[in-house]
This record gives C-alpha cells, sequence and structure tokens, in this order.
C-alpha cells in the first residue's frame, strides 16, 4: 500500500513537472538539472511501476480498485497545490519517497 | 485539395448531415450491434446455457462502446453507417441460424 | 491522402465534442441526480445510522434476527414473506420488508426487541433507490436510469476523444480565468478519475442488465424466464404454502448452521417465506463484506423443522464474473479507505457533470448574449445543480423534525425532500443568475448547518459525529462558495475574451 501511494505520487509529480507551464512552480530552483529531460520517461516508468506494485498486495482485485480511487486523490493534491499552495506538492515528494522506501522495507 | 476542405466548417448542411449520421450510427447503432452480438453469442457460446447467457451480455457492454469510437472514426458518415449495417446484418445472421439453444 | 485523413479526423473530433455537449444537456440532470444520491449511497448504512440516532453501539446479529423474527411471528398475520438483512459492522438494527395483511412494510426493526423504531425513515435507502430508480414508477425510473448511463458512457467516449491535449491537460488549471478555469476544471474532474468514472458507469449499466441488455437472455431462453431464474439460481427453493399452520423452528441453530456453511463469514441477509406456516422455507446468505463478488452462496432450510432442504456455493466461473462486476459496483466489500476512495471518485463524478453543465452556458455567453433557450438552461442549471442538494438536506432536517407519531413518516420525509427540491427549483427558475446562485447556495449552507445542529451534535456514535462534520465542512466550503461570489461581484465584471472551442 505504501509503496504503490509512494509511486504513483513520484510518477504524477514527475508528469505534471514535465510540462513547461507547471516547471518553475513544482521544481523551483531546481529546473535547471539535467534530470528535467528525463522527466516523461521517468514519470510513465514510476506510473507502470505503481500498477505492477498491486501484485504485492494480499487481494490484488481490492489493490486494482484502491488504485483507481488513489489516482484521483493523489492527482488532485498534485493539481490544487500547484495552483494554490505549491509548497504542499513539493513537500509531498519527500513524504512519498519516505513511503515507497518504508514500503519496500516491509 | 482547396483550403474549404482542410477546415471543416462547423455549420452547413455536410457537417450537420456528417455530424447527424455518426450519431445515429454511433448511438441507436451501436447498442443494436451490441444487443445482435449479445443475441448471436448467447446461441453459440459452448458453455451451460444460463452461463453463455451472461458472458454474451457482458461482451456486449464493451461491443456498444467500441462501435461507437469505430463510428466517429471512420472515414466517411456514410462508411459509419454501412459498417454498422454490416455488423448488425452478420450478427443477426449468426443468431439466427445458430437458433434457440434447447 | 494524410490530409484527408486528418480532415476526417478533424470533422469526427468536432462531432464528438457536439455529441458530448448534447448528451450532457440532455440527460445532465438525471446524470446529476444519480451520480450525487449514489454518491451518498455509498454510506447508505452510516447515513441509515444518523437519521435513526436512537440505536447507537454495535449489534449482534443472531440476537438482532432472532428478535426480529420473534416479534414478527408475533405481530404479522398472512404474511408471504420477511426480508431481513442483519446488522453488521456498519448497519446496528435490522432492515425488515415483509407483509402483513396484504399491506407491504419496509422498517426498521430494534435489534433487542425486534419491534420497529419510533423514527419511522428509509433513512440510506432514500439514496440508494433514487440513485437508480428516481422516484419514478418501476421499470420507468430504472429505464431512465439504464438510457442516462448509456448515454454518460457515450459523453465519455466523446469527451475523451474530443479533448486535444488528452494527458497534457490533467494537470492544467487556471484559475479566475472564466471559461478557462471551468473548462480545465472540467478536464481535471474527468481526466483524473478517469478509470473510476468508465468502471462505475459500465458497472452500473451491468446492474440492470436485465432490463437495458435482455437480448441474451431472450436469444437464449425465449420467453421461458423461470427456466432462466432456475439456472441463475440454484440454490433457490420453491415451496408453496400449504395453509397449515405451524410455528417457526427455533432460527438461532439454523443462523449458526449457515454460518458453518459460509465459510465462518457471518449472515448478511435472512429471507423467511411464508412464515407460520408448514410449508415455510428460510433462506440465509453471507454477510457482502467477505469478497468482491456478490451473493457467493446460499442454505436453504425447512422452516417449520429446521432442516436444511438445500445449502449451494456459487463456482461457476461466468456468473461469479457477472457477481465480482456487480459487487464492484455495490462496493459492499469495500474497507473503509476504500469506501471513501468510492466516495472521491463519485463526487468528482457528480462535479464533472455539474462543470460541465455551468461550462455551456459560460462557453456560450462569453461569445454572445445568450439566447432564450439558454437562458432558460442557465436558470435551470441554478435550480437542479442546487435544488437536489437542498431537497437532500430538507430530507435530512425533516428525519429530525417530523414528530414520531406521525402516520406514514417515511413517506412524509420523501415528500419534504421532494417538494423543497421543486420549491428551489421554482426559485432558480424565477431569480435572475446572478442572485439565483448565490441565494440558493447560502439557502443550502443553511440548511447543513440546520441539519447538523438539531441531531445529538456530540453524541457518542462515531457515525453521527462523522455525519455532523460532514454537514458543516460542505456548509462551510458553500459558504466560501457564496462569498467568493459575492465579492467577485462587487469587484470586477468578467473579461469578455474570445472564445475557445472545447
Amino acid at each position: 500500500m505504501m509503496l504503490t501511494i509512494g509511486l504513483l505520487y513520484l510518477s504524477l509529480f514527475a508528469l505534471a513537472a514535465r510540462m513547461q507551464r507547471h516547471r518553475p512552480v513544482l521544481l523551483a530552483t531546481w529546473q535547471k538539472r539535467p534530470f528535467v529531460a528525463h522527466l516523461e520517461l521517468a514519470g510513465w516508468t514510476l506510473f507502470g511501476l505503481s500498477l505492477l506494485s498491486l501484485w504485492l498486495w494480499q487481494d490484488s482485485g481490492m489493490a486494482l480498485v484502491a488504485w483507481v480511487g488513489l489516482l484521483p486523490l493523489l492527482g488532485g493534491v498534485v493539481l490544487l497545490g500547484m495552483t494554490y499552495r505549491p509548497a504542499i506538492p513539493r513537500a509531498g515528494v519527500p513524504v512519498a519517497a519516505l513511503l515507497l522506501i518504508t514500503g519496500l522495507l516491509a | 485539395m482547396t483550403k474549404a476542405a482542410a477546415r471543416p466548417l462547423r455549420s452547413g448542411w455536410r457537417y450537420r448531415a456528417n455530424v447527424a449520421l455518426r450519431t445515429l450510427a454511433g448511438t441507436l447503432g451501436a447498442y443494436g450491434v451490441a444487443a445482435l452480438a449479445a443475441a448471436a453469442l448467447a446461441r453459440t457460446l459452448p458453455m451451460a446455457r444460463v452461463e453463455a447467457v451472461t458472458i454474451a451480455t457482458l461482451i456486449a457492454y464493451l461491443v456498444a462502446p467500441a462501435v461507437t469510437i469505430w463510428a466517429f472514426l471512420a472515414r466517411g458518415p456514410w462508411r459509419a453507417l454501412a459498417g454498422v449495417a454490416l455488423a448488425a446484418l452478420l450478427l443477426g445472421g449468426i443468431g439466427w441460424m445458430a437458433g434457440q439453444p434447447a | 491522402m494524410s490530409g484527408a485523413s486528418t480532415m476526417v479526423r478533424d470533422g469526427a473530433r468536432q462531432a464528438m465534442a457536439w455529441l458530448h455537449g448534447w448528451t450532457g444537456l440532455l440527460l445532465g440532470h438525471i446524470l446529476f441526480i444519480m451520480c450525487l444520491a449514489g454518491t451518498l449511497s455509498v454510506f447508505k448504512p452510516e447515513i441509515s445510522r444518523w437519521m435513526r440516532p436512537e440505536i447507537s453501539g454495535p449489534a449482534d446479529p443472531v440476537r438482532a434476527i432472532t428478535a426480529a423474527t420473534s416479534w414478527l411471528s408475533a405481530n404479522t398475520t398472512g404474511s408471504t414473506g420477511w426480508y431481513l438483512s442483519a446488522p453488521d459492522g456498519r448497519s446496528n438494527l435490522v432492515e425488515a420488508a415483509y407483509d402483513s395483511g396484504g399491506e407491504y412494510f419496509s422498517r426498521a426493526l430494534n435489534p433487542l426487541t425486534g419491534a420497529p423504531l419510533a423514527r419511522d425513515s428509509l433513512g440510506g435507502e432514500f439514496f440508494y433507490r433514487l440513485h437508480f430508480e428516481l422516484e419514478l414508477p418501476y421499470p420507468w425510473g430504472r429505464l431512465l436510469a439504464s438510457l442516462a448511463a448509456m448515454l454518460m458512457l457515450v459523453a465519455i467516449i466523446t469527451g475523451i476523444i474530443a479533448h486535444k491535449r488528452f494527458f497534457k491537460d490533467i494537470f492544467t488549471f487556471r484559475r479566475a480565468k472564466g471559461q478557462r478555469s471551468w473548462l480545465d476544471g472540467h478536464n481535471a474532474l474527468g481526466v483524473l478519475s478517469l478509470p473510476f468514472h468508465v468502471m462505475i458507469t459500465f458497472t452500473g449499466l451491468l446492474t440492470l442488465a436485465s432490463l437495458n441488455m435482455p437480448w441474451a437472455m431472450t436469444a437464449g431462453y425465449g420467453q421461458d424466464l423461470m427456466a432462466l431464474y432456475s439456472d441463475l439460481t440454484p440454490g433457490a427453493v420453491t415451496k408453496a404454502a400449504t395453509g397449515t399452520k405451524a410455528p417457526l423452528a427455533p432460527i438461532a441453530p439454523m443462523l449458526a448452521q449457515a454460518q458453518r456453511h459460509f465459510a465462518g463469514a457471518p449472515v448478511g441477509r435472512v429471507y423467511i417465506f411464508n412464515p407460520g406456516d408448514s410449508g415455510a422455507v428460510v433462506t440465509i446468505y453471507p454477510v457482502e463484506t467477505a469478497s468482491i463478488g456478490y451473493l457467493p452462496a446460499e442454505i436453504s432450510f425447512d422452516g417449520s423443522t429446521g432442516t436444511v432442504l438445500k445449502a449451494w456455493t456459487e463456482q461457476r466461473p461466468a456468473i461469479r464474473t457477472y457477481q465480482t462486476i456487480y459487487g464492484l459496483h455495490m462496493a459492499h466489500f469495500a474497507p473503509l479507505l476504500t469506501r471513501w476512495l468510492y466516495f472521491l471518485g463519485g463526487a468528482m463524478l457528480t462535479l464533472a457533470i455539474a462543470s460541465g453543465m455551468v461550462l455551456w452556458i459560460v462557453k456560450r455567453r462569453e461569445r454572445a448574449p445568450l439566447s432564450i433557450g439558454n437562458r432558460l438552461l442557465e436558470r435551470l442549471n441554478v435550480g437542479g445543480l442546487v435544488g437536489v442538494p437542498i431537497g437532500i438536506a430538507a430530507f435530512l432536517i425533516a428525519n429530525r423534525l417530523l414528530p414520531l407519531s406521525m402516520t406514514a413518516r417515511a413517506e412524509a420525509e420523501v415528500s419534504v425532500a421532494l417538494w423543497s427540491a421543486g420549491a428551489a427549483l421554482l426559485l432558480g427558475l424565477g431569480l435572475t443568475p446572478k442572485l439565483g446562485w448565490p441565494f440558493l447556495l447560502g439557502l443550502l449552507s443553511l440548511l447543513c448547518v440546520l441539519a447538523a445542529l438539531l441531531g445529538p451534535i456530540w453524541a457518542s456514535d462515531i457515525m453521527l459525529v462523522t455525519g455532523n462534520a460532514m454537514l458543516l465542512t460542505a456548509a462551510i466550503a458553500l459558504g466560501f462558495l457564496v462569498w467568493k461570489q459575492l465579492r467577485r461581484r462587487s469587484t470586477h465584471t468578467p473579461v469578455r475574451r474570445k472564445a475557445v472551442p472545447a
């Protein structure tokens, strides 16, 4: 669960940051770093991985249903945060990374 | 190719007829094809009658949107209509020939 | 060649955009009601608990069913059937449908005494029924709901194809920019939650398959619906009443045996056919929370002797598939978190529909002065989109205020809901939208506050507290919306900009 949430959030964040329009808001001082060019690939890879991670759940049918619901929830955080309080989606990145690592270890 | 043809107009009878025919094919046509697919599959799927009926019903719901998408992406409105009619005839024929299972 | 093909594609895109707009226009209000009621139905048992605050704390299913059957035995005559839903972790009383002396009743029964509650109310069942029957007589409500769902599917498909930059626009929301913002919001609501929208529309259509796609059944069975029914439910036992009176055998042992048959899953629903007759049959189903599939097993007992007549577990893959899809729509299986995600998805779909309907007007208003038809639609939007929630809030308030001794109290609650929604619709039609929006939204906000304050607001039952908190949150959000509308009006009027086709 934590792994899936972490992967999905990071993927959505990367996909949003890929766009010229949102890059300054989401990446702030990091927008000139070289990794920016690979955000699209990274985003879709993470997206695929989040789907693959569903196999690790106890009940993968249940997991898929939860994923379908997590998509608008996490996407909503990125979208609304970007528009109104950019600090929130940015702060979500380390949180998601932490979730991802915890999920991997557990 | 003239400029006017390259840029489809949002009014005029050609545009209206195009939209009307595609809409017809994509809504009523799609439902009709789905219904006939359901009937044909219910009679031909190699499983117990009630299971064939159930699976056929499920598949019909996938057929309908597929036909809708096709009706809008087909080359022209007449092709869309003809395609729907052909699919309906084919499926109707299969269902009719198979007959009601005992 | 490729030029011709893109021309066709562009024509198709325009046709799609046109169809997307018109399906939304024709059935938008119906879909809005369905989605709003469906979203609330995710929490049907919780809403029922909020509406019956007298019963708090968990209830034991075996004890509650025993109490219910003994009360029904003593207080009904000539029943053909009692249909009982046992309490589970979410519901804490017995929901019963039964007939007595030729009259039909639908009542919540006290889990300790088995007697109907004084606060006669449909509870969450109102939203559940509204969701697919739309308060219309059978089968018209269900047919209309099916038609709306089918056009919703068309709207989703055409919406995706008409959308020029599908993946690019997911994360775009440009605020305070009139039509742009509405379009961005509508797109984001639709796209972010697209898998949910597609899933819920498909599975919803399937729940009404026997009405909207009966052709496989007709092709396979012709007019022989009895054969279809017995093939579908081979576990069912049908026995005619004998006319000889016989008391119902003790039900607790039957419940215990049923639970063993369900591999430990608690009993969910208990149906008793021809109670009090020697031909009585007791059929028991497990709770639906155990798995995504719906009704995976059933067991029937002879009602007068308590011996097992038939025990059945569904194993046919085709039927299991159908049940899984059905269960996916009902979401009874869902644990708390997943239920909230269903609620979120449903809310987003409801808002996507509402924003689409507003967008229709905003788009046309920024292009040119509105025609008479569109001005009427604009007012219908005000009355419909705010009127329906006003009816719901009035329903909740009626639940608190109507006297308990009233006859046909549950029906009166529904009437209050319908009349309030109707009155709000008329107000929306009568007022200019400039005045109508903030007035009705403000009214709705106040009604939500009232509904929360009328109840036992700091009750010990967590579901009551959550319900009140949700109502107050909605009230605050609506209040904020009204405040923004009023402030914007006083500062500036929106700039008329060049129209951009959707």
